[in-house]
């Protein structure tokens, strides 16, 4: 890791409104990613927090009979393990401050989890998770040297299923939990569209305007540890894996 | 250089190196500001920001009552203004507002003749400039070294000549290097070498201390100087906030080469850790011994204009660097030792003035 973690995410002049858009969409996706497991979707979804919404979320938890195993503090939101939830309440650098852990239905698929955690079983962890096969695979072969695998093996123009664009996944704007195989991996393409439609309950305006962002032709332009994602309405920057040779995505959906 | 209103991005001349011109190209920008946004913002910035000053485009494009409104709001909260302008359309109302609102008067040129060929239209702008320091009115000056002014031996002498006649009316410029995408405008990296060489010590051999050189012995004495060499965000540039025709704020409009990305308001050091941990044969400056005075430069003129390396006019800086470094060590320039001196006292004039404006205020 050059570059220590951090997000922005700036629009461009008369596009203001994208700013309460991202903080919107990064709520509706949280409450999504929890209510999977209580819809009996997968086993355990995996989530990180500021630690100063400890009780609200635990409590939130709670009352939708889940509950919330801590694996560890960490000093940064994870962006990592797929699971990743926009935080911007971080003032400083200075201790952890954010907890990582699991919601789950029951305590013995919390203590089976905590189990392949430890042992960085990521198959099985993505198994719990209800992730694709083929992306569990994927990950658990790339993740070791590339901790950010967004299509280790693809550049320049990509077309794909939008429920795949992960692009914007640092900031929150995703629709599905994982890091997708390919952009047109079926399996993920199934989740994404699952999932759509519980976001489309929660707020229909919302899952409209997020299907129409990552249907949205973008770049994303990773180099030296730090990766750019242009749309027409915004870029945003965030800390990636560090390539030295500049890497170039040029986004559109597969028709 | 702190707040510059940009209510309007147009420009009467169409010069060669515009750092705006390619963006002035795509969109053709209309004059069309909201100028009760633009005093808001003002408002909103009076104590976060040292100077305020009316930018463009060509700032002297607006009609005079507009610019009177914007000088006398900027005036009202800092006791001085501040202009950039090609000069080009200054005349006697225009002089008038400068000192009716303590207006200090930046003026872009290159120098007379043959050296403004890239600032085609700025002929006469010698006679205006000696028009307002009759008139009393303060005057600044940015110089652009270009293949136009320091090409060749003889532009380089000319351009000599145009800075002994400047320092003797009392001007201290800028000499910015011209950065440009487009061919056959800024100096390749060796003559830029050679020409600031070759300035540098002409400049301390006729006792003149111009930017950058001052910025340089201010870094290596690690006082504060330009933007350039102070590790500047490029999403954030804390020297320049600039505020557009609707009040928004965006960065140094360097950074909008392609459209107007608003400000992040947080200053973050993420181009410091690119640079200090990338090879130097990658585009970073890991190991070298003056990032901590440098910083990789400006982000905005860089290797492959990606901010994500140090600036492609690495080789000039150092070597300059170097030139001054061992001035300061092995020769205790007693030149430098003046400008040092006549920093601090003017510095401290700063400070009597300011104090004095506020006791008037208080009474």
């Amino acid at each position: 890791m050059i570059v220590s973690d951090f997000r922005r995410f700036m629009v461009k002049q008369y596009n203001e409104e994208w700013l309460s858009f991202v903080g919107d969409f990064a709520f509706l996706y949280q409450d999504v990613l929890v209510e999977t497991v209580g819809l009996k979707y997968r086993d355990a979804a995996m989530i990180s927090f500021y630690e100063g919404d400890y009780e609200n979320f635990t409590q939130k938890i709670n009352r939708e009979s889940l509950f919330f195993t801590p694996l560890e503090r960490s000093f940064h939101s994870d962006n990592i393990l797929s699971d990743y939830n926009y935080e911007e309440k971080r003032k400083d650098d200075f201790g952890p401050k954010y907890w990582k852990g699991i919601v789950t239905r029951d305590f013995a698929s919390a203590e089976k989890f905590k189990k392949f955690f430890d042992k960085n079983n990521h198959e099985a962890m993505g198994e719990m998770l209800g992730y694709p096969k083929c992306c569990t695979s994927y990950f658990q072969k790339h993740f070791k040297v590339n901790n950010d695998p967004v299509w280790v093996n693809k550049k320049g123009d990509i077309s794909g299923h939008l429920e795949c664009n992960i692009l914007l996944h640092y900031f929150g704007i995703r629709m599905i939990p994982h890091y997708p195989c390919s952009p047109s991996c079926v399996e993920s393409k199934k989740i994404g569209e699952k999932w759509h439609l519980l976001m489309k309950n929660k707020n229909k305006n919302l899952a409209k305007k997020l299907q129409e962002i990552l249907k949205t032709e973008m770049t994303w332009d990773s180099y030296h540890g730090v990766v750019q994602v242009e749309t027409p309405y915004f870029l945003g920057v965030s800390n990636t894996f560090p390539f030295l040779k500049k890497k170039i995505i040029n986004w559109s959906v597969k028709k | 250089m702190g707040l510059l209103l940009k209510p309007f991005l147009g420009c009467n001349l169409k010069c060669k190196y515009c750092y705006e011109g390619s963006f002035r190209e795509k969109y053709d920008p209309e004059m069309n500001y909201d100028i009760k946004a633009l005093l808001k913002t003002i408002r909103e910035n009076k104590d976060s920001q040292p100077t305020m000053s009316l930018h463009g485009g060509e700032s002297l494009m607006l009609p005079n009552k507009d610019i009177e409104i914007i000088l006398k709001e900027i005036y009202k909260h800092k006791k001085k203004a501040e202009i950039q302008t090609n000069g080009t359309l200054i005349d006697d109302e225009k002089i008038k507002l400068f000192k009716k609102y303590n207006v200090s008067v930046g003026i872009s040129w290159d120098g007379p003749g043959e050296l403004c060929a890239f600032r085609p239209g700025t002929e006469k702008v010698g006679e205006t400039i000696d028009k307002l320091i009759k008139e009393g009115v303060e005057v600044g000056m940015i110089i652009v070294i270009s293949e136009a002014n320091a090409g060749t031996k003889k532009k380089l002498n000319l351009l000599k000549d145009f800075l002994l006649e400047i320092h003797k009316k009392g001007i201290s410029p800028r000499i910015n290097p011209c950065y440009s995408s487009f061919k056959g405008l800024e100096l390749n990296t060796k003559k830029a070498k050679e020409v600031y060489l070759e300035l540098a010590d002409f400049c301390i051999k006729n006792d003149m201390f111009f930017p950058p050189f001052t910025d340089i012995v201010d870094r290596l004495k690690r006082n504060i100087a330009v933007c350039f060499f102070m590790g500047c965000d490029i999403f954030s540039t804390e020297s320049a906030v600039s505020v557009m025709n609707d009040g928004s704020t965006t960065n140094c409009m360097r950074t909008n080469q392609k459209y107007i990305l608003l400000r992040d308001k947080r200053e973050l050091d993420v181009r410091d850790q690119i640079l200090r941990n990338t090879p130097q044969e990658e585009g970073g400056c890991r190991e070298c011994k003056y990032f901590e005075f440098c910083r990789g430069g400006c982000p905005t003129a860089t290797i492959d204009d990606d901010w994500r390396n140090r600036t492609r006019w690495c080789e000039v800086f150092y070597a300059l660097f170097e030139y001054f470094e061992k001035m300061m060590e092995f020769t205790k320039n007693p030149r430098l030792y003046k400008y040092q001196k006549e920093k601090e006292e003017k510095e401290k004039k700063d400070i009597d003035y300011s104090d004095h404006t506020d006791m008037v205020i208080k009474n």
